[in-house]
């Protein structure tokens, strides 16, 4: 259960972030492999660490980033779904780089005193 | 409205961490963290390791989220044991280590080993300002445990298979504990060993021996 450990440090880094007179809807961020985020978990954790904080009812949103691998024999960086040490060059030492990312990318608010405020975030309640 | 911010989830957590680093550096100490699962072994290898150290001057803070047993254990081989508990956290954070640090005359040590609690997953993301890290299996644990806990593998300096001497009564597969570990690290150095036997246990010493030259040159 690290992602409770993640969504409590989460939420003393969003409050910092919120700008005033703010009530927070999104919270969108990315996560690398390593992190072995699992999401149904960190979005359960999340709502369990805002309960009863202003930023209760929003939502989070995880981007999952794909694993990073490296080739020593050719040079290259790419992407890929798995892990894989298999290189299209033919080598087999591919090896994971950059793929521990853990960063809060964006907060969606209101803002409580404009009156054109986006309601296009505001998730409906569940079963509506 | 959206707010932009990229900002690295456990940053205040970082900030901390960097301090540690510095504080100790200045000091003199090489600081090691050693990670593993509960009942790896960390606790008897580091009481097994403090009485091989030589002229090296240790210090050791100890995390669990309950009791004193471990801080007792050491201080039969160490003057200078700190023991944190966490309550219900199930790691150490940088401001543990900066409370305990401060409890600590940096001017006797020359090694500071950070036994974080036990827990293979959740520690492992959390800087705590020391030089290396140290990702524990043990022979016990099972020989599949390196490609379940990638993270570790990834962050590691050195990896350590402990309880080797029960390689003879254990079915543990070798190489396959070794290829899932080069999948991940192609390069980190692993070292078999057993507080229990002695196996190993001079290389382990001399890698913190090497280690800590290498990084005091810095």
């Amino acid at each position: 259960m690290h992602e409770f450990s993640i969504a409590t440090a989460l939420l003393d880094q969003v409050v910092r972030h919120i700008p005033p007179r703010s009530v927070l809807r999104r919270v969108t961020i990315e996560a690398g492999p390593l992190q072995g985020i699992d999401p149904e978990a960190m979005r359960w954790a999340w709502e369990a660490v805002t309960e009863q904080t202003a930023c209760a009812g929003s939502k989070l949103e995880i981007v999952q980033k794909p694993w990073r691998l490296r080739c020593p024999d050719c040079g290259q960086d790419r992407d890929a779904p798995e892990l894989d040490n298999a290189c299209p060059c033919g080598g087999q030492r591919c090896h994971p780089v950059d793929s521990d990312a853990l960063r809060l990318l964006t907060l969606t608010v209101d803002q409580e005193d404009d009156p054109h405020a986006s309601s296009g975030d505001r998730e409906r309640p569940e079963g509506e | 409205m959206q707010v932009q911010v990229i900002e690295n989830v456990l940053k205040v957590n970082d900030d901390i961490a960097a301090m540690n680093r510095q504080a100790l550096r200045q000091a003199g100490v090489w600081s090691v963290d050693l990670i593993g699962a509960p009942g790896c072994g960390k606790t008897l290898l580091l009481e097994a390791t403090l009485q091989r150290l030589g002229g090296l001057r240790p210090a050791v803070i100890v995390g669990d989220m309950a009791t004193q047993r471990d801080a007792d254990r050491m201080a039969r081989f160490c003057s200078q044991v700190v023991q944190i508990n966490t309550g219900k956290g199930c790691h150490l954070e940088a401001n543990h280590v900066r409370q305990a640090v401060g409890r600590l005359d940096l001017s006797q040590v020359d090694v500071l080993f950070v036994e974080n609690v036990g827990n293979l997953i959740c520690p492992v993301g959390f800087d705590l300002g020391q030089d290396a890290k140290v990702g524990l299996f043990s022979v016990s644990g099972g020989d599949d445990k390196a490609a379940k806990h990638p993270f570790i593998i990834v962050e590691s300096q050195v990896i350590l298979l402990t309880k080797t001497d029960l390689l003879p009564h254990i079915p543990f597969d070798m190489d396959l504990f070794m290829a899932d570990i080069r999948k991940l690290n192609p390069t980190v150095p692993v070292i078999a060993l057993s507080a229990h036997s002695g196996e190993g246990m001079d290389a382990w010493i001399d890698w913190i021996r090497a280690q800590s030259r290498k990084d005091a040159g810095r």
